[in-house]
């Protein structure tokens, strides 16, 4: 429950979040017994991490949105770098003797989200996921209109694929590439906790994210 | 601009206030429930007091991990000098706002 709750956060708000609704869990169960004290606790991590979700962006819409351009803008930005990077690589080492194309050609797509999401794990702190989820929605927002509109301008009528032909292609690979932003963020994040001692702003003011 | 503290934080520092060194995610949860009514998450808690604690309206400390919280340490809270200014300004700002006003429907 404290990792949950500590990927929205800080290694020690998050302890001292769970020890709260544990202390209060207890007190429920003695009141209203062991069944309400577990609903209760339930409703609370769910109210819980949907507010340290949302909080940051709150508090800062215009950073958030921003941030879910600019995670687009790099992605695309890196995507068409490494692809050209990669092209000569084929061209000059003659990579296929070595790995298969299409595990090759996978593996260079999925190396922007990794940058991207790694970036935003190690420089947003406790704000990282909410920062990610922006990003996420930023790009469900390019899947749903921009590439649609990309896709009618440059391509003529007769070669447009149809919606459901369009939706089966791009949905799969959206969930696919929002799973790996997120999950590499989960992994940042837990690194970064590992490695950073929390701490408190009372005494010796250690790192606060 | 002076600093001016939203409803929900303005709630939080009062409680904070009242509980004095008793302050920690629990009693500031049960504080403004007992008293508004609202039933609040521990995560509306402590995002807020995060909020207020980067703006130096509250500081922090870890107290000693107890066993019926599963050996994790409370958070104790307490209120600086720049918040308790905060909370007067704010405090202010709606007396003067409030002044002359019958609410008509109110209770009496």
């Amino acid at each position: 429950m404290t990792w949950c709750i500590a990927i929205f956060t800080t290694a020690a708000d998050a302890a001292a979040i769970v020890g709260d609704l544990d202390e209060e869990r207890l007190s429920i169960a003695a009141r209203d017994g062991e069944r309400a004290a577990r609903r209760w606790y339930r409703r609370q991590v769910l109210a819980t991490i949907g507010q340290l979700a949302v909080s940051p962006l709150r508090e800062s819409p215009r950073l958030f949105l921003l941030l879910g351009l600019l995670g687009v803008a790099v992605m695309w930005l890196l995507f068409w770098g490494i692809d050209w990077l990669a092209g000569q690589l084929v061209v000059r080492v003659q990579v296929y003797r070595y790995v298969p194309a299409t595990l090759f050609w996978s593996a260079t797509s999925l190396v922007p989200l990794l940058v991207v999401a790694t970036t935003i794990s190690l420089v947003m702190g406790r704000r990282a996921m909410a920062g990610i989820l922006t990003v996420v929605g930023a790009l469900a927002v390019w899947v749903a209109v921009l590439d649609p509109l990309l896709l009618m301008s440059r391509l003529p009528d007769s070669r447009l694929p149809g919606v459901p032909e369009y939706m089966a292609q791009t949905i799969p690979i959206f969930l696919f590439h929002a799973l790996l932003l997120i999950a590499t963020t989960v992994v940042g994040v837990a690194m970064r906790q590992r490695c950073t001692r929390d701490g408190t702003t009372d005494g010796l003011a250690l790192a606060k994210d | 601009m002076a600093d001016y503290l939203g409803e929900f934080e303005h709630l939080v520092l009062l409680a904070l206030l009242r509980l004095g060194d008793d302050a920690y995610g629990v009693t500031v949860r049960q504080e403004i429930s007992h008293r508004t009514g609202r039933d609040v998450s521990v995560g509306a808690i402590y995002a807020t007091l995060s909020r207020l604690e980067a703006k130096g309206f509250v500081r922090s400390r870890l107290g000693a991990p107890t066993a019926e919280r599963g050996g994790r340490a409370k958070r104790h809270f307490r209120v600086t000098a720049r918040g308790i200014a905060v909370v007067e300004r704010t405090h202010h700002a709606l007396r003067r706002m409030a002044e002359g006003l019958t609410l008509k429907g109110s209770p009496a």
